[in-house]
């Protein structure tokens, strides 16, 4: 599968590469083309980038341009659909894989054209080691050690950044008291299955479960905007998951706390020494700060919330020196 | 379904160690009510016709008349209730349905037929329901609106665009469902749901694409105002037809059109009593009724959001 980023925000470019998005020999994550640098500073050499243009005044073309040409981490190609490069040809003496023009731009792009692009030039694979992970201040706290968007570069024994996600059950403390542990047990099995069918198209891993629940880990690749729209979903959804994922004719809900931290990557089950500042404070803010049925986020993970949705998170109670969120509810009857 | 010859021997099988000839011209007469064994088989009347011969003719004569689903499921149901008040253990009946099954089909226990796997294939009728037949179905309508408005204002590339992804938020949800499209026409259409809790999965699927546009008009939108839809559930007795111009004239979709009129509102859900009496009482709570509760025949499901 080949991994694209494609940073653009005209549905004329979207629709474009409609074909590609469906296809199941891309890989594609569409982001804002302002952010470039914030996304493209630790991206790898396994992905090919393409960038619009268009959105840029000439100024910033230029910078965006002279960045772009002389990075050597990954391929990339420019999308152009007002025709505002005057020399192409010079684009791909810089190192720049594919121009995609005014006239090009109709209907779908073929496959065929990417795949050819991508193989335009080959980049001899390094061999990563320690001191190639790149180490970037982004947060105030923490430094980043991007983990990508899934796995495939994730080793065990290093330290990465990952969205954390944590998430339980919340009446199950009190039917705990009341029920044998068989149901308590057939109840976390319906849990995990419905966790395993979130979590998995987003590669999360259920990494340490908990009583009544468990923290997840997605690979952090700059940004938990599906991760959080994941967790407004599984709010936003209770009565269909109540009636659909349980058996029980009662409106069950979760507690969901998400932050974004560093730990050592180890396996399932072999995570009893982590020393880990983030996986500690998750581990407080989910059983300690998240209220029952509500969706918590740390400050950091705010500025992931897709704009149109910002105003569904309230500020609310700071927790161990951070600035907390937490989303307003849908009403039940 | 292409019939294997081994199916074929199978199904005449356990005819013959299930049964006698009499049960068999029976069983026959109940799927082919004119079955004349005698003159289809050629034997003379006054010959007791081999068990062996009796059951392939049957088991031939009911594949050419297309009715072999039909045959099997009387098989199920005499193996379950017996027939003419004798219990009957139907042989290879286990062997029969595996087979069936690996060519796509799967037995529908509450509705008592075979119907496609949706995993393998998925038509209109589930594979199942037959022209001109009654069957009691739940119907989830949903229409844009504004379309119009819609089409003047924007280019066609974002109403294209746009409608594609609700018509994406649609079949998400009502694809794991195993609701159909009967009928869509760019800016809305009808889906029918005929399996299991019919009724609650049109209603969860109605609720989870109110969900999914709300996400998806504050995210991803191309439009610079919302895309506003309503959203209708009704269930009732309906004839199922391949024709969308006959089945626009049923009374099913004539409430359908009156729910949407007189009843529904942007951004929310009308649903009827009998599919309100049907869910689960979590569920049906969530449903306000329009007008006094004791006389209410609509209710309402809105997205609200608390402080």
């Amino acid at each position: 599968m080949i991994d694209l980023y494609l940073f653009s925000k005209s549905s004329k470019i979207l629709a474009f590469f409609s074909k590609i998005r469906k296809s199941k020999s891309f890989s594609i994550v569409i982001y804002n083309p302002d952010k470039y640098k914030a996304i493209l500073r630790n991206t790898g050499q396994n992905t090919f980038v393409y960038i619009d243009i268009s959105s840029f005044d000439d100024s910033n073309r230029k910078k965006l341009i002279n960045y772009i040409t002389k990075q050597t981490r990954f391929d990339f190609g420019i999308i152009d659909p007002k025709n505002s490069i005057d020399d192409p040809g010079l684009l791909f003496h810089l190192g720049c894989s594919d121009y995609i023009g005014k006239s090009a731009i109709t209907g779908e792009v073929k496959p065929a054209r990417i795949k050819n692009a991508v193989g335009f030039y080959f980049i001899e694979p390094d061999e990563p080691d320690e001191d190639d992970l790149i180490q970037i201040p982004a947060f105030e706290d923490i430094q980043t050690i991007l983990s990508g968007h899934n796995w495939d570069n994730i080793k065990t024994g290093r330290e990465y950044t990952f969205c954390l996600f944590y998430i339980e059950i919340d009446i199950l403390p009190e039917w705990a008291n009341k029920s044998g542990k068989a149901h308590i047990e057939e109840v976390m099995e319906f849990f995990y299955a419905h966790l395993h069918k979130i979590i998995t198209p987003l590669n999360g891993k259920l990494w340490i479960k908990t009583d009544f629940g468990g923290l997840v880990l997605f690979p952090f690749d700059g940004s938990c905007t599906p991760v959080i729209i994941e967790g407004m979903k599984l709010i936003m959804n209770k009565i269909i998951t109540s009636a659909e994922e349980y058996t029980y004719s009662t409106i069950l809900t979760y507690r969901i706390a998400l932050d974004i931290g560093n730990t050592k990557y180890l396996t399932r089950g072999n995570t009893g020494k982590i020393i880990s500042d983030s996986v500690n404070f998750i581990f407080h803010f989910g059983k300690k700060y998240a209220d029952t049925g509500n969706f918590y986020l740390t400050e950091r993970v705010h500025k992931d919330i897709p704009l149109g949705l910002t105003d569904r998170f309230l500020p609310s109670e700071c927790f161990e020196n951070r600035s907390i969120y937490r989303m307003k509810l849908p009403l039940l009857k | 379904m292409q019939l294997s010859r081994n199916l074929v021997n199978l199904c005449a099988r356990a005819l013959i160690e299930s049964m006698d000839v009499r049960d068999m011209k029976h069983l026959a007469k109940r799927i082919i009510p004119d079955y004349d064994l005698y003159k289809q088989s050629g034997f003379p009347e006054s010959f007791a016709i081999p068990s062996i011969d009796a059951a392939k003719q049957i088991v031939g004569d009911i594949i050419n008349h297309h009715l072999f689903f039909q045959f099997v499921q009387n098989l199920i149901h005499m193996n379950q209730e017996g027939f003419m008040g004798n219990k009957f253990k139907i042989a290879y009946l286990n062997d029969i349905i595996k087979d069936i099954y690996s060519n796509g089909y799967l037995f529908d226990s509450e509705n008592q037929i075979f119907v496609e796997n949706p995993k393998v294939q998925k038509t209109r009728n589930w594979g199942a329901l037959q022209e001109g037949e009654s069957y009691t179905m739940a119907f989830l309508s949903i229409d844009i609106i504004g379309n119009t408005k819609i089409v003047q204002k924007y280019s066609r590339s974002i109403v294209q665009t746009t409608y594609t992804e609700l018509n994406y938020i649609v079949h998400n949800a009502i694809d794991k469902r195993n609701g159909r499209f009967w009928m869509w026409e760019g800016d809305g259409g009808v889906i029918a749901f005929f399996f299991g809790k019919k009724n609650e999965d049109a209603t969860l699927s109605a609720m989870e694409i109110l969900n999914n546009l709300y996400l998806y008009n504050k995210t991803i939108c191309n439009l610079s105002e919302p895309l506003k839809v309503r959203i209708v559930v009704h269930s009732g007795v309906c004839e199922y037809t391949e024709q969308n111009s006959y089945f626009k004239k049923m009374e099913v979709m004539k409430t359908l059109g009156e729910m949407e009129k007189k009843h529904s509102k942007p951004e929310s859900i009308c649903i009827s009593y009998p599919v309100r009496m049907m869910l689960d009482g979590f569920i049906a709570d969530q449903f306000v009724s329009l007008g006094s509760n004791s006389t209410s025949k609509y209710y309402r499901y809105e997205l609200e959001w608390g402080k």
